[in-house]
């Protein structure tokens, strides 16, 4: 397949197909993002987008039901929300309420509508719905101290629509773990559990996209280890457990989940990415190992 | 994703793809890759990492450098580093021909009916009949037509099958020989494994008696071509080609034990034997009666054994008989002596047979052809085939361990290497001997019940046959290739499970909807499997993508359909609101031609919902119309009467249009002058933050602004506080506040006007 060349003139930090597979945002230390046109082996750069005033760190697609809409974060503190219209790209709004960097955005589950959450090097995180008459209604929760490194939604069950439950999961530079949970009276997510275990910072957090009768989160720390907390429906604790017994070799950047939701890949300074699998005993296993 | 030095020790497979040694999984090289050879160690170094995104949909993929978190981030960047590295998975399918997605349409067109509701578990097995009371000798009838008609509808599918696998084969023989492409070599030598497996099952147990012999026949000779058209060549080159012994010693018998009768009578006609008729009398009746013998073989022998016993007969008595035989010239005895051996085969002689064959399957086939065709001997025959060629299966072929596997009824082995040649034609083939009945015990994978029960799934807990998984996974890899997506929807929809279902309305949604048909297609899906919410996400999908598109009123039908007022009443709202800030209706002809139509609005065959919710809009429609004051108060008796709003509101609307535009650019350059904003760049990314309109509604409705307002100007803010003195007495404090409270007298006019109509 042909190479594109001079995608960006700095290092590209994420890049992300669209629900179709058709289009691709790409970011970059150069302040950019570009939108290619993808079909079969050929990608077509449509457009520069360009809005930030410092390095651009994530892209996240919105579901398509909401139009062709892409969230960026930057360094420079904003989350910008751009949108297609008529084969034209133009920015619709901005989110600048952080104090440092924006290290993460993500979609809620679409089910809830076009909510974004934003986890920032301030400490804070920000989830903010997007109305149809391009108002922004930001929640903003003082998250971590000194910083928020990751944050993710768990999936909507058909339970947490009707009752409209929402949660995400936060880790930050506080070496905490943390459960957040909407109040529809107060309009603000609360901490429904702080979870501690790690004893250097929480580098990311992932839930688990599957629909069990059992939640599961992954937590991956600088401390070179990671922790699988999982909670029945019916109980009022995480339980933790370790993914492995003794310490990575070094520190463990990423986890992410299978979209089945079975398999977990941790990726670590070791350059090295290790997939993990639950055995029908509960006990984790090494289900491959990939050099990087 | 790994970083591979380019010495780095990896193994090919068959194909010649690159294979990690650790892993045995596939590499993928990106071309132009920034590191240089022997450089991995340094370059990790760096800092750098190797990132990835997968492509939601198909097998695609792209990869490119970034760097952790923690790295230094004014290290310079090369050009190699800020390339996309698009790549392609390693496809499960083997082969992205056309060819070969047709014949996986065909394949799917021929199992369809087999495959609904699962018909091919146990279809010819005894629990289908459950009987009851006193079993008699009629349905005892009744049960085994049925069975021998089921027989035969699984015979004609295989029939199919074998017969669409072979056109495969020679549509991409043709192709390879005009393209020299090596890959479609390999993908073809695969092929033709499984169309050898395939040939064999078909003779062995999807044919009626009388076609065993024909189908072993083509088997064998699609196996290998032997005799060789060399040696025949060969033979033909003699002037006399009778004269030549290769064609006694060697030629007739392979073609007589490989069932090839008419090429072996031709042949002999051929050879101009006919002139033995002077000087060898006795010979040329013996090879007169041998191609007269040869010729009474029937190849349907094998319904009833007699006639083939009485067939054997006439060969023994001409065999017997060959003693008196006389030839004169010594020349002439390798003719006499290899007839003889000949009919000593045809006659069924184990050890002459053993002698005149070179492999397992040769040996296999003459013994069948000529000791006796019969089925139930079909293992015997295999085995002392087998003792007397045996094969290392180590090192023999594929197609030939399966078809030990298959003769030896080592089903699951047998589909287990079948699928390592091809992951699709293997679940059909797998259905048709599950249906047959061969799995006996193992049709049923346990475990899987186990899984679901670990994993909590209750909904998806069902058990899964062989077949089932394979026909599954393969329905899975349909859904990568968009001209495969209807034979991957149709295997799910056939197999009709929980699991099955819940994969189609996840799938459904990704589906891109390029024409109407495509869109009509999903929908005919969620219906004939009520998936109704599965329906209605399909339908936002597609209306979002036609309205960024333009296509205003299709995106509207869309939403009204998938049945979400809201959204379907906050789109229409966006369209009023856009046409009331721009003074103009919005672009699209379709919506303002249906709207200002002769026909009545109303009597348009559109969703009602959506008639409702673009009332609002309709009217600010004909409103545009009718703004000419003049031509509103030359119709006024005609036109108020008829009108929706009393003619007061009517007129404060058409001045609060004409003259809001110039109030706002008035009132902007008021603002600029107080606010240092730079707008017009503002202005120029499209911008429009909710905030700056909050400000600049608060400086419209202060103190100071207002003061500067003639009693006598039309401003619309004069107008709104002669409505609000009746009601509020103040302004709304907030932008949003005075947005809700406009919507809300809009929409209790028109929804009063609306039902005063009705």
């Amino acid at each position: 397949m042909v190479t594109i060349g001079n995608a960006h003139d700095d290092l590209i930090h994420d890049a992300v197909l669209d629900y179709y597979g058709k289009r691709l945002a790409t970011c970059s230390s150069d302040k950019t993002i570009k939108i290619f046109e993808v079909e079969g082996e050929t990608h077509k750069l449509v457009d520069t987008l360009r809005g930030h005033d410092g390095p651009v760190w994530q892209v996240s697609w919105a579901h398509p039901k909401f139009g062709v809409i892409l969230a960026s974060c930057s360094y420079d503190g904003k989350v910008l929300i751009w949108k297609e219209e008529n084969g034209s790209w133009s920015s619709i709004a901005e989110h600048a309420i952080h104090q440092a960097s924006v290290n993460s955005v993500s979609w809620a589950p679409h089910e809830y509508g076009p909510i974004l959450l934003c986890s920032s090097s301030d400490g804070k995180i920000s989830v903010v719905e997007f109305k149809e008459n391009g108002t922004l209604t930001p929640i903003v929760i003082q998250a971590h101290a000194i910083g928020c490194n990751a944050a993710s939604w768990a999936p909507a069950s058909s339970v947490s629509l009707q009752q409209n439950e929402r949660r995400f999961v936060s880790g930050g530079c506080d070496n905490l773990v943390k459960i957040w949970k909407y109040d529809e009276l107060k309009n603000t997510y609360i901490e429904e559990y702080v979870l501690e275990a790690h004893s250097d910072w929480v580098r990311d957090v992932a839930w688990s996209p599957s629909l069990l009768t059992k939640s599961y989160i992954a937590s991956a720390s600088q401390d070179r280890t990671v922790y699988i907390w999982t909670k029945d429906d019916k109980a009022t604790t995480w339980e933790k457990k370790l993914l492995k017994d003794d310490k990575f070799p070094d520190v463990c950047w990423r986890a992410s989940w299978s979209l089945s939701g079975n398999i977990l890949a941790i990726s670590g300074g070791d350059n090295k990415v290790t997939l993990w699998k639950e055995s029908l005993q509960g006990k984790w296993e090494l289900a491959g190992e990939v050099d990087q | 994703m790994a970083i591979l030095e380019e010495e780095e020790s990896v193994t090919m497979d068959q194909g010649g793809i690159e294979l990690d040694p650790v892993s045995n999984v596939p590499i993928k090289r990106l071309i132009d890759a920034p590191i240089p050879v022997g450089g991995v160690d340094n370059w990790l170094k760096t800092g750098r990492d190797l990132k990835f995104e997968l492509n939601p949909v198909d097998n695609s993929g792209i990869a490119y450098i970034s760097s952790n978190p923690n790295v230094d981030k004014s290290k310079k960047c090369f050009p190699e580093e800020s390339k996309l590295y698009p790549f392609q998975l390693t496809d499960s399918m083997n082969d992205n021909s056309d060819e070969f997605f047709n014949f996986l349409k065909n394949c799917f067109k021929n199992f369809e009916e087999l495959i609904k509701n699962k018909d091919y578990h146990n279809f010819l097995g005894q629990n289908k009949e459950v009987q009851f009371g006193v079993i008699i000798e009629e349905d005892i009838e009744t049960k085994n037509a049925r069975l021998e008609e089921r027989q035969l509808i699984l015979n004609g599918i295989m029939s199919r099958l074998s017969s669409d696998l072979d056109n495969l084969i020679n549509q991409k023989s043709l192709k390879i020989e005009e393209q020299q492409d090596s890959e479609a070599s390999h993908n073809l030598a695969q092929l033709v494994d499984i169309m050898h497996i395939t040939n064999l099952i078909h003779a062995i147990y999807f044919s009626k008696p009388s076609e065993k012999i024909g189908l072993l026949t083509i088997w064998i000779n699609k196996i290998e071509i032997e005799p060789s058209v060399e040696v025949l060549k060969e033979i033909m080159s003699f002037e006399k080609p009778y004269k030549n012994p290769l064609l006694w010693n060697y030629y007739i018998k392979k073609l007589v034990s490989r069932g090839l009768f008419q090429q072996a009578i031709n042949t002999l006609k051929e050879s101009k034997f006919e002139e033995l008729e002077q000087n060898e009398n006795d010979l040329f009746l013996v090879i007169e009666d041998l191609i007269s013998i040869l010729n009474s073989y029937q190849t349907q022998f094998g319904t009833e054994n007699f006639e083939f016993i009485e067939w054997k007969q006439k060969c023994c008595e001409f065999r017997d008989n060959f003693v008196n035989v006389k030839v004169k010239e010594t020349e002439n005895l390798v003719i006499k002596d290899n007839i003889h051996e000949l009919l000593v085969i045809m006659t069924g002689l184990q050890s002459a047979i053993i002698k005149n064959s070179t492999s397992w399957y040769e040996c296999f086939v003459t013994k069948y052809l000529f000791e006796l065709p019969s089925e139930t001997l079909i293992s015997q025959y295999l085995y002392t085939s087998l003792e007397n060629f045996p094969i290392n299966e180590t090192v023999s072929d594929t197609w030939s361990q399966c078809c030990l596997d298959l003769i030896k009824g080592n089903y699951l082995n047998l589909i287990r290497k079948i699928e390592n040649l091809d992951k699709s034609i293997v679940a059909y083939l797998s259905i048709l001997l599950e249906a047959k009945g061969l799995y006996g015990d193992y049709d049923f994978i346990l475990s899987m019940q186990e899984e679901f029960d670990n994993l909590g799934l209750n909904e998806a807990k069902e058990s899964q046959t062989i077949s089932e998984l394979l026909l599954n996974d393969h329905a899975l890899e349909c859904l990568c290739h968009r001209d495969l997506t209807p034979v991957g929807i149709g295997i799910l929809m056939c197999l009709n499970s929980a699991k099955s279902r819940l994969i189609i309305s996840q799938y459904l949604p990704h589906y891109e909807c390029k024409t109407n048909d495509d869109l009509e297609w999903c929908m005919s899906i969620c219906a004939k499997l009520s998936l109704g919410s599965t329906a209605s996400s399909v339908l936002k999908v597609n209306a979002s993508k036609l309205f960024t598109q333009g296509n205003l009123f299709e995106s509207l039908v869309l939403f009204a359909k998938s049945g979400d007022l809201k959204v379907l009443k906050d789109k229409c709202w966006l369209i009023l609101e856009n046409s009331l800030v721009k003074n103009a209706s919005v672009k699209d002809d379709l919506i303002n031609s249906l709207i200002l139509s002769d026909k009545k609005f109303q009597d348009i065959d559109f969703p009602a919902n959506l008639r409702q919710c673009l009332a609002p809009y309709a009217l600010f429609l004909l409103f545009l119309q009718k703004k000419n004051k003049k031509i509103i108060k030359r119709e006024n008796q005609d036109y108020y009467n008829k009108s929706l709003v009393s003619q007061e509101d009517f007129i404060k609307i058409i001045e609060l249009i004409e003259n809001f535009e110039d109030n706002f650019v008035d009132l902007i350059k008021q603002f600029k002058k107080k606010n240092p904003v730079n707008l017009t760049q503002k202005e120029k990314n499209l911008i429009i933050q909710f905030d700056d309109c909050q400000s600049l509604y608060e400086f419209a409705v202060c103190d100071e602004t207002l003061s500067k307002i003639s009693n006598s100007e039309k401003d619309w803010r004069l107008i709104l506080l002669e409505t609000l003195n009746d009601q509020h007495k103040k302004f709304p404090e907030t932008l949003e506040e005075l947005i809700l409270l406009y919507r809300k007298c809009i929409n209790r006019e028109l929804s009063y006007a609306f039902l005063q109509q009705k």
